[in-house]
């Protein structure tokens, strides 16, 4: 029997004993939280049937986390309902450990040094992108705002609000994808990295957009205000890289006086890391990207180590973290006239990302591959972007077009995650200089 | 306010965690059984949870469930993977009468101690909770920890020759608690089938059940691992992903994790292939870390308002420990020990607490949480640590000017193979 057929047996028989254990779900008549009992059972379900899925994807030569995304899409509440929709709090936690990982890996791999030699490029792309992205999605969504709330007694207020939210919010992008990507393929060509800043570069400039938008877009429609959406969001995200800088000092700090026990003091951080983050209503992902960011250029050599041991863990933490998403990701708002205004303005997004790209890499100079495939890595839209969503749905609940255009994120976040990883993947194996190593390759025992 | 109090308590502590002073005090010999027995990092977690400065809320310490159930699964597979039908059968006879006295000892001294000592603090009481409690106090207290490596003063053959039946001895009697918790778990109602079937068919179903799940687990564990081949990385994910199955899922039926993730264990030891028994190193890497995570849960899910009584318990617990399990394990240990060894130091391991005790303990009370569950965690977390420290004051040389060293300033190569794990 070959490989793939056996890991399908695997795969089927693990759904359908999940699905007897859940159909067996007792309480033993004790009253407790509702999903609470089949968290656990729920996050083995996603860990190794995700990890599994992932391998069936790599024998077709997709990107593993396509499979890791897809998995919890199957059992989650929105297709099989293995995965329950009140067991997905319970994961949060778990989730929040997984995003403190990856926040680290993330700032551990954009080096200043190298930054700086290619700020050019990664500027000149990042702004062409947000130029183009926002332009872009403002124009698509103007004919669709009925899709989005916004009907025809709607005030002009509204109706430009509502675009330049979703505008906005758009330009949002997940570098957990790149990092997981470059993990998978062990890319350690510039072509990654570079790809990887310009994510990050461009996130931490929406931070600023997105402060203005918000403020004055609360302030046209909810009067005069006394700035808290932008109060908040300012404490929420410049927070974040105040606690990320604290948390990095602390750790490389316990990489060079005593440097022992990693292995233990990660996930002891990144657990710290996710408890202050939801006690001081931060941002986790945010928080270790600036720990991470801190470690790897102030601290290099003390921090060596400390990367390499997260390296090691990182499988496992992309496995959840993917899966937990997929499961997340309501799927019904891809019927209908919500799932046609997310594709639609998924594909004049990705357009606006690919012109914005290559006008801004051309402006710099950067070779022809970075002109044609720096796109892909700001296509996938996960964490931050569904953050955004949240604030936007919170601060303008009263407003028609809040849920509409929180389920029309929901639906390109879905859109872009299948069909993202894909791309980046073509495009870091595709890379002219040390190129990317299959994701076939096992590591040495 | 609070919050930022909390927060600069742990940043202070993580602070000192990174000193020097703090390192050396981990290596001193009664610092290696304190942090053997997880004991700091428990305190870290009541210090952080809903008892003390409440940084982790009662809606964190519900969102800590999965983790804790991840916890319990990779114990219990750690402790069942060392029953493969090839160690068992060549056992020595007196590692597996130890076990056995041990618990019979518990059966006749800890569960009346536990019983009686409940009944006087709480004479209003039912007595269904409290004989439940002390039957969980009771099966916490089989076994004893396999650390003995502070507790090797000299570098003789005789002092590791103890060391080593401890050990074992020790590693059989983590098995032994584990089976006693399948048969008082299945006797208090757990289960499925218990509200709709005759309560001795609902035990035999509750004792069959982690069985199928282990089979179940264990089958898909090994064609996972199987397929993760030499990979490190896929292996510690498939490794992961099972523990967390194989304790979630026992966990929703209303079983004790640990019990199915022991049993898991045991299929995969006893159907493995070369891949199953080389990721074995993972564990071993990972024990510290886990183990860690686990102790600091267990922290954070305790009720430390246990009162007076419960104090007085966790010493009534604690003294019996030091007053019987050494006497015990000399006794059924003399025939394999050499002569002169029966005194050793080493010998007073029996007096500490397995590890595995306080698995056992959060697996009752994930399983059935209770505020009466979790005083008595916190009384089987104080019971190991008063019989750490009376095992550490009697295992003091009393020679004056005898070489006191540090764990780590010992030859490592003296310390012996690592039968049964060491803490």
């Amino acid at each position: 029997m070959n490989a793939p057929l056996r890991t399908l047996i695997a795969l089927a028989g693990l759904v359908a004993f999940m699905a007897l254990v859940g159909a067996g779900e007792t309480t033993r008549g004790l009253e407790r939280p509702e999903g609470l009992i089949g968290a656990g059972a729920s996050l083995g379900l996603l860990l190794i049937g995700s990890w599994l899925a992932g391998r069936l994807m790599g024998a077709a030569s997709l990107p593993r986390i396509t499979g890791f995304l897809a998995f919890g899409m199957l059992v989650g509440p929105s297709l099989l309902g293995i995965v329950r929709e009140e067991q997905l709090p319970y994961l949060r936690l778990v989730n929040d450990l997984a995003t403190a990982l990856i926040g680290l890996i993330a700032g551990g791999e954009i080096r200043m040094d190298f930054l700086l030699s290619r700020l050019k490029t990664v500027v000149a792309v990042g702004v062409g992108q947000v130029i183009f992205m926002f332009g872009a999605v403002a124009l698509a969504a103007l004919p669709l705002t009925g899709a989005l709330g916004v009907g025809e007694d709607a005030t002009r207020a509204q109706l430009i609000c509502a675009v330049v939210l979703i505008a906005t919010i758009s330009t949002a992008s997940s570098p957990a994808v790149a990092i997981a990507m470059i993990a998978e393929l062990r890319a350690r060509s510039d072509f990654p990295k570079t790809s990887l800043a310009i994510v990050v570069f461009k996130d931490l400039m929406l931070v600023v957009i997105f402060t203005i938008v918000i403020t004055l877009t609360s302030r046209a429609l909810l009067g005069e205000s006394d700035g808290s959406p932008a109060k908040d969001l300012a404490v929420h995200l410049g927070g974040s890289l105040a606690a990320g800088g604290v948390a990095g000092a602390i750790l490389a700090l316990y990489a060079h006086r005593v440097g022992a026990a990693m292995g233990v003091v990660i996930p002891l951080a990144c657990f710290g890391i996710a408890l202050v983050s939801e006690a001081l209503h931060l941002e986790p992902l945010l928080v270790a990207l600036a720990a991470g960011l801190l470690m790897r250029n102030v601290w290099p050599e003390e921090t060596e180590e400390l990367f390499e041991t997260i390296e090691e863990l990182s499988l496992p933490v992309y496995c959840v973290f993917f899966a937990v998403a997929g499961a997340r990701v309501p799927l019904a708002p891809l019927v209908g006239t919500v799932g046609l205004t997310a594709a639609a303005l998924a594909l004049v997004r990705a357009g606006a990302i690919w012109a914005g790209s290559w006008a801004g890499a051309a402006l710099a100079g950067a070779d022809a591959h970075t002109r044609r495939w720096v796109w892909t890595a700001s296509v996938p839209q996960a964490a931050v972007t569904l953050a955004l969503a949240g604030i936007v749905a919170e601060t303008f609940a009263g407003e028609p077009f809040a849920q509409p255009i929180f389920s029309v994120v929901l639906a390109m976040i879905a859109i872009e995650l299948v069909v993202g990883p894909i791309l980046v993947k073509r495009a870091f194996l595709s890379a002219p200089d040390g190129a990317a190593a299959d994701s076939g390759e096992e590591d040495k025992p | 306010m609070q919050v930022f109090l909390s927060i600069l308590v742990l940043i202070t502590l993580a602070i000192i965690a990174t000193s020097k002073l703090f390192y050396r005090l981990r290596r001193a010999r009664l610092g290696v059984m304190l942090f053997a027995g997880g004991w700091p990092a428990i305190a870290v977690g009541v210090l952080i949870g809903p008892h003390a400065l409440e940084l982790a809320s009662d809606t964190a310490v519900y969102e800590a469930t999965p983790l804790a159930l991840a916890g319990l699964g990779w114990i219990g597979l750690l402790v069942g993977l060392q029953a493969r039908r090839s160690v068992l059968r060549t056992l020595p006879r007196p590692v597996v009468r130890a076990a056995i006295w041990d618990v019979l000892s518990v059966a006749a001294i800890f569960l009346p101690l536990s019983a009686v000592t409940l009944r006087l603090l709480h004479p209003t009481a039912p007595p269904g909770p409290v004989l439940f409690a002390a039957g969980a106090i009771a099966v916490c207290s089989i076994g004893w920890s396999m650390e003995t490596r502070s507790l090797l003063h000299a570098e003789s053959p005789d002092a590791h020759a103890s060391a080593m039946l401890v050990r074992v001895s020790g590693a059989l009697g983590a098995l032994a608690a584990i089976g006693a918790l399948a048969v008082f778990d299945a006797s208090t109602g757990a289960g499925p089938a218990a509200p709709r079937v005759h309560p001795a068919l609902a035990a035999v179903i509750a004792l069959a059940l982690p069985a199928l799940i282990a089979a179940c687990v264990g089958l898909l564990g090994r064609e996972a691992l199987s397929q993760a081949g030499g990979s490190s990385a896929d292996q510690l994910t498939v490794f992961l992903g099972i523990v967390a199955l194989s304790a979630g899922a026992a966990a929703q039926l209303g079983l004790a994790a640990l019990v199915a993730a022991a049993m898991t264990g045991v299929v995969l030891a006893n159907i493995s292939n070369r891949q199953t028994l080389s990721f074995e190193r993972f564990i071993l890497r990972a024990e510290h870390t886990v183990a860690t995570l686990f102790a600091l849960v267990a922290g954070v899910l305790l009720d430390p308002n246990i009162g007076l009584g419960g104090v007085a318990l966790a010493c009534a617990v604690a003294g019996a420990r030091v007053l019987v399990k050494p006497a015990l394990a000399r006794r059924a240990l003399r025939a394999g020990l050499p002569q002169g060894a029966a005194h050793a130091p080493t010998m007073i391991g029996p007096a500490r607490q397995s590890p595995v005790a306080l698995a056992i303990a959060v697996a009752l009370l994930l399983e059935a949480p209770s505020p009466l569950l979790a005083r008595t965690l916190a009384i089987v977390v104080l019971a190991g640590v008063l019989s750490d420290i009376a095992a550490y004051a009697l295992s003091r040389p009393r020679r004056p000017g005898a070489l006191q060293t540090t764990v780590g300033e010992r030859s490592d190569g003296a310390a012996g193979a690592r039968a049964g794990g060491e803490s």
